[in-house]
C-alpha cells in the first residue's frame, strides 16, 4: 500500500492507492457511437458518403486481418488476394450467373474460405513466417490468375459491378444514405462479432497462440486446427470485403489489389493496434484518408509532377517504420496506456528508461 | 487401475548427446512422485517427451495402462487429463491473470456442453462459466485480489501460482511440475510443499515433480527416483533413496559422499 | 540446341537467385529474421553500380567494386539503425520493419532515379563459341562469380575466425555471448555481408530484367529457393537457387509465359505441401 499526502493548509490529507477501484470496463461510449455513425450522412455531402463507404470496405478489412495477425499472431501478406477473390466471386455470379445480390456475397465470402484452407494448410504446419511467404506468393499468383482467366474477369480493362445492392425489398445505391446504412450494420455486425470472439475460448485460443505456442499446446490448443480457423474466418470476412468494395467502386481490375494493398491493411493495424479491433478501426480510419492528405502535402511542398503513389509509398514506409519503432501497440495501445495513467494518477510509477522500452511491445 | 504412468525403455538423443538412456520405470496412481538429479541429467528432457514437444527416438510411455503417449499429438495431452508446468514460465505476459488461468480451461469447454445448455437461463448462467471455473482456481491458490491485473507486473512467486492454476484449470489426473521450487525461499518452499500436497487431495491426481531442493521433495514425495546423465541410479521411498551412497556421491561428491556413508 | 540454352540460362538464373537466397538464409540464421527487403537492397546497390558507370564515368570493375562496398554499408546501416532497436520483439514488429524499409528504398530509389526501367549492361554482346556451346558472357561470367563465391564462402565460414564466429551465433546465442563473441557486431557484419552478396546479385541480373526500383521484386522471387533449401541452411540456399533457376527456365520453353512468371510461387505451394521443411532439413528442437 503506498500513500500520497497532500497538505491543505493546516491539515494532512492522505490517499492510498486501495482506493483506486477495480473498475469493470465501461463500455458506455458504444452506443452514442453507433448513433453518430447513423446519423451522420444528414451532415456530410455525398462525396463524404462515398468516402465513408470506402472507410467501412477498409475497416472490414482490417478487422479481418486483425482476427488473424492481431488476435492470433500470424503474419499475413496476402490479404490483397482475398478481397480479390471476393470482389471477382461476387462480381462473377452476380452479373454474369446473375445470381442475387445476397448469395452471391456469401458465395464470395465462402470461396475466400475454401481457399484459405488450401494455403493455410500447408504453411501453417510449421512455425514461423512460411504464412507470410506463401501468401505473398498466393497474392502473385491469384493477380497472374485473373489476368489469365480474363474471359471471365475481363482482365486488365476492368471488370464493371453493378453499383446496385438488390435486397429483394430494396435498392441500395452505392453511394447513398441507404447503402451507407446498410454497409455500416454489416460493418458493426463484424466489429461486435469480432470483441466476441475475442473473449470467447475461440479468441483466447488464439491468443494463446500468440503469446506463447507452446503453452497453448500444452494446455491442449491444437495449433494447426485453430491457426487455420483464424486464417479461414479472416479470409471469409475479407473475401466479404472484396465483394462489397466492387460494389461501392463499380469497377474492379487486378491492379487494384496487387500486393501494395495487403501492406495497406497490415498498415492499418500497425497505426492503430494490433489485437484490439477497435485498433483496426482507428487504423483504417487514418489510413483511408491518408491519400487525401498526402495529395494536398503533394501540392502545396513539392514540385506538381511528383508522382503521388511514390509519396504514397515512402510515407507508408516511414510509418510503419517510426510506429514499431516508438509506438508498436498502436495508436489504441497508447490510449490505453494513458488511460491507466490517469487511473492510478497520483501513483503512476517512473520505469527506468530501458525496461520500458522492451515492455513496451504487446 | 494401478500404475497412471509406465516408461518403457525411453531413448532420446540430441545430435550425438544422449539425454535419456533407455530409462524405465512407473508411477502409481495417486502419488506424489519425485524426479531428482543434477543439472542435464534428463528430467526436464523427461517431461517434454510425455508433453511431446521432444520427440524421443525410442521407447514407449502408457498413459492409465492402455493410451501410448508418443502416438498421439501435443495437444491431445490436455484432454487425457496432463497438466505442466514451466522451469521458465510460458505465461502469457500482457494478458491479464484471469485470461491466462482460463486458457487452461481449453480442453473443459467442449461444444457438446456449451449446445446442451440451450434452456435461455443456463445459457446466460453458463457464459460466466469459464469466469467461475478460473475465479475457482484463483481462490484455492490465494491469489484472486490479482485476477484484473496483468501478469507482466507481479513477482515472480505470484506468477508460479499463475502458471501452476493454468495447468490445475484443466482438472488434470496427472500433473507434472517442473522445477516448482526455483527461486522461493524457505518458507515459501515449505507452503509449496503443503500445496502439493493440498492439490493432491482436492483434484486427486497424481503428481510428477522433478526438482532440485532436497527438502521439498524428501518432505512431499511417496517414490523418489534419481537421475543421472539419463540413467536411473536408484529408485525408491525417499529414505531410502537418500542415504544410498551412489546417490550421495552424485550430489556431493565422492570424498564427502564417503564422509556421508561412514556418518 | 534449346534445351542447353535453357539449362545456361537456367544455371545464371539458378545463380542469381542462389546468391539472393543466400542473403536471406544468412540473416535468417544469425537473427532468425526474414528480410523482406532483400531485393530492395539489391536494386539500390545495382543503381549505385550504375550512377558510378553513367554519372561518374567509372569502369565497371571500380563501379561493381563500389556497389558491393556501398551494399556492405548499407546493409551495416539499415541493421544499426531500424533492426537493433527491436531486439527482444517478437518476429511479426521486426518483419514488418524490414517491409516498411523496402517501400522507403524503393520510394527513394524512384525519386532519385525515377521509374523508367534502364539499361545496364556492361557484358560484351557476342556470345562466346565454345565449340558446340554457345554461351553469352552474361551468363558465363554470372555462373563464373557465383561458383567463386561459393568456393570462398566454403573457406570463409570454415577456416576463419570470423566465419566460425558467425556459424556460433547461428547456433547458439547465448552460448556465443558467453564464449567473448562481440554478437552486435556479428549480426551487423551479418547484414552489411548479406547485402553486399545481394548488391552481386543484382548487377548480374540487372541486363536480364533492366534496372528500376521496383526490381526488388525479383529478389523476393529468391525466398522459395530458400524455403526449399530449408531456410537454415547455406548449401541448401545454394542448391534450391539452382534448382529454382533451372526448373523455372525449363518450364518457360514449354509452359505459357504466364505459368513461368509466377513459377517460383507454384514451387513455393509445391514444397509446403509435400515437404515443408525444405529438402536440406535438420530436426531442430526448441529448447524449453
Amino acid at each position: 500500500m503506498r500513500t500520497f499526502t497532500i497538505k491543505l493548509g493546516k491539515r494532512k490529507i492522505c490517499f492510498s492507492d486501495r482506493m483506486i477501484k477495480e473498475e469493470e470496463e465501461r463500455r458506455w461510449w458504444i452506443l452514442p457511437l453507433i448513433v453518430l455513425v447513423y446519423l451522420l450522412p444528414r451532415f456530410v455531402g455525398d462525396y463524404t458518403i462515398y468516402l465513408l463507404s470506402l472507410l467501412a470496405v477498409n475497416i472490414i478489412g482490417a478487422v479481418s486481418l486483425d482476427i488473424l495477425c492481431g488476435f492470433c499472431g500470424q503474419l499475413s501478406l496476402g490479404h490483397a488476394a482475398f478481397l480479390a477473390i471476393g470482389a471477382y466471386t461476387y462480381g462473377i455470379f452476380h452479373m454474369t450467373f446473375h445470381q442475387g445480390c445476397i448469395i452471391s456475397l456469401l458465395l464470395a465470402g465462402l470461396s475466400g474460405a475454401l481457399l484459405s484452407l488450401l494455403i493455410g494448410i500447408p504453411s501453417l504446419r510449421l512455425k514461423g513466417l512460411y504464412l507470410a511467404i506463401a501468401t505473398m506468393g498466393f497474392t502473385f499468383i491469384v493477380d497472374e490468375a485473373v489476368l489469365f482467366f480474363s474471359t471471365w474477369t475481363h482482365g486488365v480493362e476492368g471488370f464493371r459491378v453493378s453499383r446496385v445492392f438488390d435486397l429483394d425489398f430494396v435498392q441500395l445505391k452505392s453511394g447513398t444514405t441507404d447503402f451507407y446504412y446498410f454497409i455500416y450494420t454489416l460493418v458493426i455486425l463484424i466489429v461486435i462479432f469480432s470483441r466476441f470472439l475475442l473473449h470467447s475460448k475461440l479468441g483466447r485460443a488464439f491468443t494463446s497462440i500468440r503469446d506463447s505456442d507452446v503453452a497453448a499446446e500444452v494446455s491442449g490448443v491444437n495449433l494447426l486446427f485453430y491457426k487455420v480457423l483464424a486464417f479461414s474466418i479472416s479470409s471469409f470476412f475479407a473475401s466479404v470485403g472484396g465483394a462489397l468494395m466492387g460494389v461501392v467502386i463499380g469497377t474492379i481490375s487486378p491492379e487494384d489489389f496487387d500486393i501494395l494493398l495487403s501492406i495497406n491493411y497490415l498498415v492499418m493495424l500497425v497505426i492503430g493496434g494490433m489485437g484490439s479491433v477497435y485498433g483496426a478501426v482507428i487504423g483504417a480510419i487514418f489510413i483511408t484518408f491518408l491519400p487525401e492528405w498526402i495529395t494536398n502535402l503533394r501540392d502545396a511542398f513539392l514540385p506538381s509532377g511528383t508522382d503521388v503513389s511514390v509519396l504514397q509509398l515512402l510515407i507508408y514506409g516511414l510509418i510503419i517504420l517510426i510506429f514499431i519503432v516508438f509506438e508498436p501497440n498502436g495508436v489504441y495501445g497508447r490510449w490505453l496506456v494513458i488511460k491507466a495513467y490517469f487511473k492510478k494518477f497520483p501513483f503512476n510509477e517512473k520505469k527506468i528508461g530501458r525496461v520500458a522500452w522492451i515492455l513496451r511491445w504487446r | 487401475m494401478h500404475n497412471i504412468l509406465d516408461v518403457e525403455n525411453l531413448f532420446i538423443a540430441f545430435r550425438g548427446l544422449v539425454a535419456l538412456n533407455g530409462i524405465t520405470f512407473s508411477v502409481q496412481a495417486g502419488e506424489i512422485f519425485g524426479l531428482v538429479g543434477t543439472n542435464g541429467s534428463g528430467k526436464s528432457t523427461f517431461f517434454n517427451c510425455v508433453n511431446k514437444l521432444y520427440k524421443p527416438q525410442r521407447g514407449r510411455i502408457i498413459y492409465k495402462e492402455k493410451i501410448d503417449l508418443l502416438k498421439l499429438p501435443a495437444h491431445k495431452m490436455a484432454e487425457l487429463g496432463i497438466a505442466r508446468t514451466f522451469q521458465n514460465l510460458e505465461l502469457f505476459p500482457h494478458t491479464k491473470v484471469i485470461e491466462n488461468i482460463m486458457v487452461g480451461l481449453h480442453p473443459r469447454l467442449k461444444i457438446r456442453r456449451f449446445l446442451s445448455n440451450l434452456s435461455p437461463k443456463t445459457f446466460i448462467r453458463s457464459w460466466n462459466w469459464d469466469k467461475d471455473e478460473a475465479f475457482k482456481i484463483l481462490d484455492f491458490l490465494g491469489i484472486s485480489r490479482f485476477h484484473a491485473r496483468l501478469v507482466a507486473g507481479l513477482p515472480y512467486g505470484i506468477q508460479k501460482l499463475i502458471e501452476l492454476g493454468r495447468a490445475l484449470a484443466a482438472k488434470p489426473e496427472l500433473l507434472l511440475l517442473d522445477e516448482p521450487s526455483a527461486g522461493m525461499n524457505e518458507q515459501e518452499t515449505r507452503e509449496l510443499a503443503r500445496l502439493i500436497k493440498l492439490i493432491r487431495e482436492e483434484f486427486e491426481c497424481t503428481i510428477i515433480l522433478v526438482e532440485h531442493d532436497m527438502n521439498l521433495v524428501q518432505s512431499v514425495c511417496d517414490t523418489l527416483c534419481v537421475l543421472d546423465s539419463g540413467n536411473i541410479v536408484k529408485i525408491g521411498k525417499p529414505e531410502e533413496v537418500t542415504r544410498d551412497p551412489k546417490v550421495i556421491k552424485i550430489f556431493l561428491g565422492e570424498d564427502e559422499g564417503a564422509q556421508a556413508g561412514r556418518g | 540446341m534449346l534445351i542447353i540454352d535453357g539449362v545456361i540460362n537456367g544455371v545464371a538464373l539458378g545463380s542469381v537467385y542462389a546468391l539472393v537466397a543466400l542473403g536471406f538464409v544468412l540473416i535468417y540464421k544469425a537473427t532468425k529474421v526474414i528480410n523482406f527487403a532483400q531485393g530492395e537492397i539489391m536494386m539500390v546497390c545495382c543503381y549505385i553500380c550504375y550512377s558510378f558507370l553513367v554519372y561518374f564515368h567509372l569502369s565497371f570493375i571500380p563501379s561493381f567494386m563500389l556497389a558491393i562496398f556501398f551494399g556492405f554499408l548499407l546493409g551495416s546501416i539499415l541493421e544499426r539503425f531500424f533492426i537493433r532497436p527491436l531486439i527482444g520483439y517478437p518476429i511479426l514488429p521486426i518483419v514488418l520493419a524490414t517491409i516498411g524499409i523496402s517501400m522507403v528504398l524503393q520510394a527513394v530509389a524512384g525519386l532519385i532515379w525515377g521509374f523508367e526501367p534502364q539499361k545496364m549492361d556492361p557484358f560484351p554482346a557476342t556470345p562466346y563459341d565454345l565449340g558446340k556451346i554457345v554461351i553469352s558472357p552474361v551468363h558465363l561470367w554470372t555462373i563464373t562469380i557465383t561458383v567463386a563465391l561459393i568456393i570462398l564462402f566454403f573457406f570463409f565460414f570454415r577456416y576463419t575466425l570470423l566465419g566460425i564466429n558467425l556459424r556460433a551465433i547461428a547456433e547458439d546465442i547465448l552460448g556465443a555471448m558467453a564464449s567473448g563473441i562481440p554478437v552486435r557486431k556479428m549480426f551487423n557484419f551479418t547484414w552489411g555481408m548479406a547485402s553486399a552478396i545481394s548488391a552481386i546479385a543484382g548487377v548480374l541480373v540487372a541486363p536480364i530484367v533492366f534496372l528500376h526500383p521496383h526490381m526488388g521484386a525479383v529478389g523476393l522471387r529468391a525466398l522459395p529457393a530458400a524455403v526449399l533449401g530449408s531456410f537454415g541452411s547455406i548449401p541448401g540456399a545454394i542448391v534450391g537457387g539452382l534448382v529454382l533457376g533451372l526448373s523455372e527456365t525449363l518450364a518457360g520453353l514449354y509452359f505459357p509465359k504466364e505459368i513461368k512468371d509466377i513459377f517460383p510461387w507454384l514451387v513455393l505451394f509445391l514444397v509446403l505441401i509435400v515437404k515443408p521443411e525444405g529438402i536440406f532439413y535438420r530436426y531442430e528442437q526448441k529448447k524449453v
